[in-house]
C-alpha cells in the first residue's frame, strides 16, 4: 500500500531533472500498472490506508478496491505511453520552463491517480480541485496565444461550476449518513426525493467534467489548445475520472433506482454521442476535431453505463454486469485510442508547424510509424474490427438490444432509436476518420510544411506504439479486459462477468451464449487466411507487375496539390444533409476587389456554429446584462446618490438601534 | 468432417455464383433495352482478364493502394463465410454475429474510401466522401431492422435468425417483417450501389460514387476491388432472399435435398437479380442530395416496422 503511494508521488520529486522527471514517470506508470494487474486478477485488493489530520473532518483515506485498481491501471497505461512521448515532444517542441513543465506534468498525474483512490469525500475534492487547476495550467501554458486565455477561463470556470454541484451531491449525501467516508456511504438508504437530488447532481457535476452534452462547451475549446501530451491525458484519463465517478455513485451508492435514471442516462448519451461526431465532421482542425470526438466516446460510455443502470433497477444483476462490462470497456479502450490519436495530432503537428488539415496531405510517406499508428487509433475510434472499439461497442449494441427483456414500454419503443444513433455515430466516426487519414496522411503534400515533414523521434514512436500495440491486443484477446473487469461487478453487483460472457476459449457473448457472440481473433485470422490466399492465388496466375506514373489531371498538365479534394469538400454532403442542425454559413467572395468579369482569384468561407454554444451566449448575455443594468441603476456616477445611500443606510441602523435590536 | 465440408461447400457457392449474378443483372437490362449485352458469365472473363493485366498506380500512392484492394475484397468474402445456404453450420458463424457483419463490412468501405484518397486525384476523394455519406445515412436503417429481426427470432445469430425466419414469424409479425424488408431493401440499394442510389455502369463526375473511387485502380487491383463489389451485392440478396423467400431445406444430410436446395438458392438469387435489374429500368437515378430522403424513408420504414412488431 505505501508502494503505491510512493510510486505515485516519486516522479513529482525529480521535477528539477525534467528529463529524469519523464523517465521516473514512465517506469513508475509501468510498475503501478504491473502492480494493479496482478492484484486484480489474484483478487488481493481493498487495502486501505488511513491519515488522519488534526483539523476536523479533514482525513485522507486511500483505498484500492477493485474499481480504483482498474482506473489506476487506465491512469497508468495512458501515462506510461505519454510520459514515454514527452522525453522527445516537450524538448523538440521546446517549450519554455521546462522544470515547471515537468512539475505540473507529475503532479497532475499524481493527483489523477489519488482522485480515483481517495476514499473520502474531503480528500476526494482536495485532490478533485488540485487535478482542474494543474490542469488549467497546463491548458494555458503556452498563455500568450489569445486562444490558450480564452479556452482555459471557460475550462475553469466550467470545471468549477461543476464541482459546485459535486459539492452538493456529497453534502446531500452527508446529511444523511452523517459521514464523509465513502465507506458508510455504499447501498446507503436515501428517500426518494434525496436520491433524485443526488443522482441529479452527480450528473451535471461530473457530466461537466466528462463534457456530456449539453455540458461539453468547455471541451473542444480547452482540449486542443493544451500541448499535445497534456490533450493526450486530458482527453483519455481526466474525463474518465468523472465515469469513475458516476460509476460509483450510480451502482455502489445509491441503491434501488428508478429506472429512468437509467433512461435519462441512456437518452444523453445518445445525444452526446450523435452530437460529438456530428460536430466532429466539420472540423478541420485536427485537435478539435479530436476533442469533438472525446464528447462522442464519452456518450458511447454513458450508453452503457445507461443501459446497465436500466438492468440493475430492474434487478437483473447479470445482465446489468454486462452492461457494465460495456461501459468500462469503452472507457478503457477511448482512453487507448484517444490518447494515440492526439499524440499523433501532436507529431504532425511538430513536423508541419499547423493545426489545419487542409495543409497536411502526403505524410504517410514522410511519417511512416506515426501514420500506421494513426490509422490504427482511425480503425478503433471508428469501432471497426478486429480492433479494440469495436468489441466494446459490440457490447453496447447487445446490451442495448438485450434492454428489451425490462418490461417497460418506453424502453421498448425508444432503446432501438438509440441503437440506430449510435450505428449514425459509429458510420460518421468512420467517415470523418476517412477524412482525416485521407486528407492528412494520403494522397501528396498540400503545403511546405508538410512537404518538410520528416520522422519524429524514437521515444515518440515508442510511446505511440505502445498503445497502438494495446488497441491490436485488447481487441483480439478481449477476455483480459473481461478478467479485469469481474472483480468490479462482483463488487458493485454481486455477478462475475467473466464467467458468463468469455466462458469459450478466446470468444465473448452475451450472458446467454446462443444469443450473439464474437471472436476477433477468429475474424482476424480468417481476413488473414482470405489475403494469402488471395495473394498466392495472384502471384501464381496473375500479374504482379506494377507500373508507377503521375495521377491522372484530366488532360490537365499543371497537377498540384491544390487538385485534391478538401476537409471542408468532403463532410459538404453531410453539412448540407443536416444544415437544419449545422446552420452552415458559407461565401465565396472574391480576394481583390475585382469585378467577376477580370477572372478575381476568389475565397470560399464556410462555417458551421456549435449550437449549444450559442444558447450558453445568449443565456450570458441576457445575464451580463442585465446584471449590468441593475448594477448601472444603483452606481450610476452621481455623488449625490452615493451621499444619499450613505444616509438611508445609518438611519436604517439607528433605527434598528432604537428599536431594540441590540442589547 | 462433414459439417466443415459443408460449411466449404456453401461458403464457395456464394462465392462462386456472385459475379454470375452481377452479369445477370447486366443481361436482363440489356435484353429490356433491347440490346443483347454481354454474356452472363462476362464478370468471370473480366477477373481473369483483369488479374493478367498490371497495375498502374501514381507516384503519390502509398502502401494504402497495395493492402486496400486485398482487405476490400477480403472483407465481404469472410462475411460469405457468415451466410448460410442449406445448412446452419457455417464457416465463420463461430466469430460473430449480424452486429459484427455490420461492422466488418463497414471495414471494407473505410479501406475503399481510404483507397480513392490514396492516389491523389480528385475524383477519388470525391467518391470516397459520396460514399461515406451514403453509408452513414444508410447505416441507421440496417441497424433498425437487425433490431427488429434478432427481438423477432430472439437471436442475432445469423444461422439462427434465417432458422427461425423459415419457421412461423413471418407469419407471426406479417406487416412488421414486410416493412422491415421493404427497409432492407432501400439499404440494400444503397450498400449494394445500384439504382437509384448509385449507378454501376456510368463513369460521369456529377453522378459516379462507387466508380469514383476506383477510377484509378487497374490491373488486379481492380480485380479485387470488383470481387468485392460482387460478393458484396451477393450477400445483401442472399440476407434479403433467406429472409423474405424462406424456401428450401435446411440441415440435411441427404444428397438430393441438399441439392435441391442449391437450387432453390441460385432460383431465389436470380429472381431478386432480375427484379432488382427491372427495378434500376423503371426509376431514375436520384439526384445525390434526394438521396437522403430516400434513406430516410428507409429508416422510417424500419422504425416503424419496430414499433409494430412491439405492439
Amino acid at each position: 500500500m505505501l508502494i503505491y503511494i510512493f510510486l505515485m508521488v516519486l516522479p513529482v520529486l525529480f521535477f528539477l531533472k525534467s528529463k529524469a522527471a519523464f523517465i521516473v514517470q514512465a517506469f513508475s506508470s509501468l510498475a503501478l500498472l504491473i502492480f494493479s494487474a496482478v492484484l486484480l486478477l489474484k483478487h488481493e485488493y481493498n487495502s486501505i490506508f488511513m491519515f488522519h489530520s488534526s483539523l476536523p473532518y479533514l482525513d485522507f483515506s486511500i483505498k484500492l478496491d477493485s474499481l480504483s485498481l482498474l482506473f489506476v491501471m487506465i491512469i497508468s497505461t495512458i501515462s506510461l505511453g505519454v510520459s514515454a512521448y514527452s522525453l522527445n515532444y516537450v524538448y523538440d517542441e521546446d517549450y519554455h520552463h521546462k522544470r515547471l513543465f515537468a512539475f505540473i506534468y507529475t503532479a497532475f498525474i499524481a493527483s489523477l491517480l489519488f482522485v480515483v483512490t481517495s476514499f473520502n469525500a474531503i480528500s476526494f475534492l482536495i485532490f478533485w480541485e488540485i487535478m482542474s487547476t494543474l490542469s488549467f495550467f497546463l491548458v494555458i501554458y503556452n498563455y500568450e496565444n489569445e486562444e490558450n486565455r480564452q479556452g482555459g477561463f471557460l475550462y475553469i470556470f466550467m470545471t468549477h461550476l461543476g464541482t459546485a454541484f459535486i459539492m452538493v451531491a456529497f453534502i446531500l449525501m452527508y446529511l444523511k449518513t452523517g459521514s464523509f467516508s465513502f465507506e458508510n456511504w455504499v447501498h446507503v438508504e436515501l428517500d426518494s426525493s434525496t436520491k433524485f437530488w443526488v443522482f441529479l447532481c452527480v450528473l451535471i457535476g461530473f457530466g461537466t467534467k466528462a463534457g456530456m452534452f449539453p455540458l461539453h462547451v468547455w471541451l473542444p475549446k480547452a482540449h486542443p489548445v493544451a500541448p499535445s501530451n497534456v490533450s493526450a491525458l486530458m482527453s483519455g484519463v481526466m474525463i474518465k475520472t468523472a465515469i469513475y465517478m458516476m460509476i460509483r455513485f450510480y451502482f455502489y451508492f445509491l441503491s434501488d433506482i428508478p429506472w429512468w435514471y437509467g433512461f435519462i442516462v441512456l437518452l444523453l448519451g445518445s445525444l452526446s454521442a450523435l452530437f460529438g461526431v456530428m460536430y466532429a465532421l466539420a472540423q478541420h482542425d485536427l485537435k478539435r476535431l479530436l476533442a469533438y470526438h472525446s464528447i462522442e466516446n464519452i456518450g458511447i460510455i454513458l450508453m452503457g453505463l445507461g443501459s446497465a443502470m436500466l438492468f440493475n433497477s430492474n434487478h437483473m444483476p447479470l445482465l446489468a454486469s454486462f452492461g457494465l462490462l460495456a461501459a468500462i470497456f469503452h472507457t478503457y479502450n477511448h482512453a487507448i485510442f484517444k490518447s494515440l490519436l492526439f499524440l499523433g495530432s501532436g507529431a504532425t503537428f511538430l513536423k508541419t508547424h499547423t493545426k489545419d488539415m487542409e495543409k497536411y496531405g502526403g505524410l504517410i510517406k514522410l511519417m511512416p510509424y506515426t501514420a500506421l499508428f494513426f490509422i490504427i487509433g482511425s480503425i478503433s475510434i471508428s469501432a471497426l474490427p478486429p480492433f479494440n472499439g469495436f468489441v466494446s461497442e459490440w457490447l453496447t449494441y447487445q446490451s442495448l438490444l438485450l434492454n428489451n427483456k425490462i418490461d417497460i414500454n418506453i424502453i421498448h419503443i425508444f432503446v432501438p432509436l438509440f441503437a440506430s444513433m449510435l450505428a449514425l455515430t459509429g458510420a460518421f466516426a468512420a467517415a470523418c476518420f476517412v477524412k482525416v487519414i485521407g486528407i492528412s496522411f494520403l494522397g501528396s503534400p498540400r503545403s511546405d510544411g508538410a512537404k518538410n515533414a520528416n520522422e519524429v523521434g524514437k521515444y515518440m514512436i515508442w510511446g505511440m506504439g505502445f498503445l497502438a500495440a494495446l488497441c491490436v491486443l485488447f481487441g483480439l484477446f478481449s477476455h483480459i479486459v473481461i478478467a479485469l473487469v469481474a472483480p468490479i461487478t462482483s463488487l458493485l453487483l454481486g455477478v462475475d462477468v467473466s464467467s458468463s460472457t468469455s466462458s469459450h476459449l478466446f470468444m465473448i457473448s452475451t450472458p446467454n451464449f446462443a444469443f450473439g457472440h464474437l471472436s476477433t481473433l477468429g475474424l482476424s485470422i480468417g481476413f488473414a487466411v482470405g489475403i494469402f490466399i488471395l495473394y498466392i492465388l495472384i502471384k501464381k496466375f496473375g500479374n504482379t507487375k506494377t507500373r508507377m506514373c503521375s495521377t491522372w489531371g484530366c488532360g490537365q498538365l499543371n497537377n498540384d496539390a491544390s487538385n485534391q479534394y478538401t476537409a471542408s469538400g468532403f463532410s459538404q454532403p453531410i453539412r448540407r444533409i443536416f444544415a437544419f442542425f449545422y446552420h452552415p454559413k458559407e461565401k465565396i467572395y472574391p480576394t481583390l476587389r475585382k469585378k467577376k468579369y477580370f477572372f478575381p482569384t476568389l475565397e470560399y468561407k464556410a462555417h458551421s456554429h456549435d449550437g449549444v454554444e450559442s444558447v450558453y451566449t445568449l443565456v450570458l448575455k441576457v445575464f451580463v446584462k442585465s446584471s449590468a443594468y441593475l448594477i448601472n441603476l444603483i452606481e450610476n456616477g452621481s455623488i449625490h446618490i452615493y451621499l444619499l445611500y450613505i444616509l438611508i443606510t445609518s438611519i436604517a441602523f439607528l433605527v434598528y438601534a432604537v428599536r431594540g435590536g441590540v442589547n | 468432417m462433414q459439417t466443415l465440408l459443408m460449411a466449404l461447400l456453401q461458403f464457395f457457392i456464394i462465392l462462386g455464383i456472385s459475379p454470375f449474378i452481377a452479369g445477370l443483372m447486366q443481361k436482363t437490362k440489356s435484353l429490356i433495352r433491347g440490346s443483347i449485352g454481354p454474356s452472363v458469365f462476362q464478370p468471370y472473363f473480366n477477373i481473369v482478364k483483369l488479374m493478367k493485366k498490371e497495375v498502374v498506380l501514381s507516384n503519390q500512392s502509398s502502401y494504402i493502394s497495395i493492402i486496400a484492394p486485398y482487405i476490400v475484397a477480403v472483407v465481404p468474402i469472410t462475411v460469405a463465410g457468415f451466410l448460410p445456404v442449406f445448412d446452419s453450420n457455417t464457416l465463420m458463424s463461430f466469430s460473430g454475429d449480424i452486429i459484427a457483419m455490420v461492422y466488418i463490412l463497414a471495414l471494407g468501405t473505410f479501406f475503399l474510401a481510404l483507397f480513392g484518397f490514396d492516389q491523389g486525384s480528385s475524383f477519388g476523394g470525391l467518391g470516397s466522401s459520396r460514399e461515406m455519406t451514403v453509408a452513414s445515412l444508410a447505416e441507421p436503417a440496417f441497424i433498425m431492422v437487425i433490431f427488429t429481426f434478432a427481438l423477432q427470432s430472439n437471436s442475432t445469430n445469423i444461422s439462427h435468425i434465417f432458422d427461425s425466419m423459415r419457421g412461423d414469424i413471418f407469419f407471426n409479425y406479417p406487416v412488421s417483417s414486410t416493412l422491415a424488408l421493404m427497409a432492407l431493401y432501400f439499404v440494400t440499394l444503397a450498400e449494394a450501389g445500384r439504382i437509384p442510389i448509385d449507378n454501376p455502369e456510368t463513369h460521369l463526375e456529377l453522378t459516379m460514387i462507387h466508380e469514383a473511387m476506383i477510377l484509378d485502380a487497374s490491373g488486379r487491383n481492380l480485380a479485387l476491388l470488383e470481387i468485392g463489389s460482387f460478393v458484396k451485392t451477393t450477400i445483401f440478396l442472399t440476407l434479403f432472399s433467406n429472409i423474405f423467400m424462406p424456401l428450401g431445406f435446411y440441415d440435411t444430410n441427404n444428397i438430393w435435398t441438399i441439392g435441391f436446395s442449391i437450387f432453390i438458392y441460385f432460383i431465389k438469387m436470380s429472381t431478386l437479380g432480375v427484379i432488382i435489374a427491372i427495378g434500376e429500368l423503371t426509376l431514375a437515378k436520384l439526384r445525390y442530395f434526394r438521396i437522403s430522403d430516400a434513406m430516410m424513408f428507409g429508416f422510417v420504414l424500419a422504425l416503424i416496422s419496430m414499433v409494430t412488431y412491439r405492439l
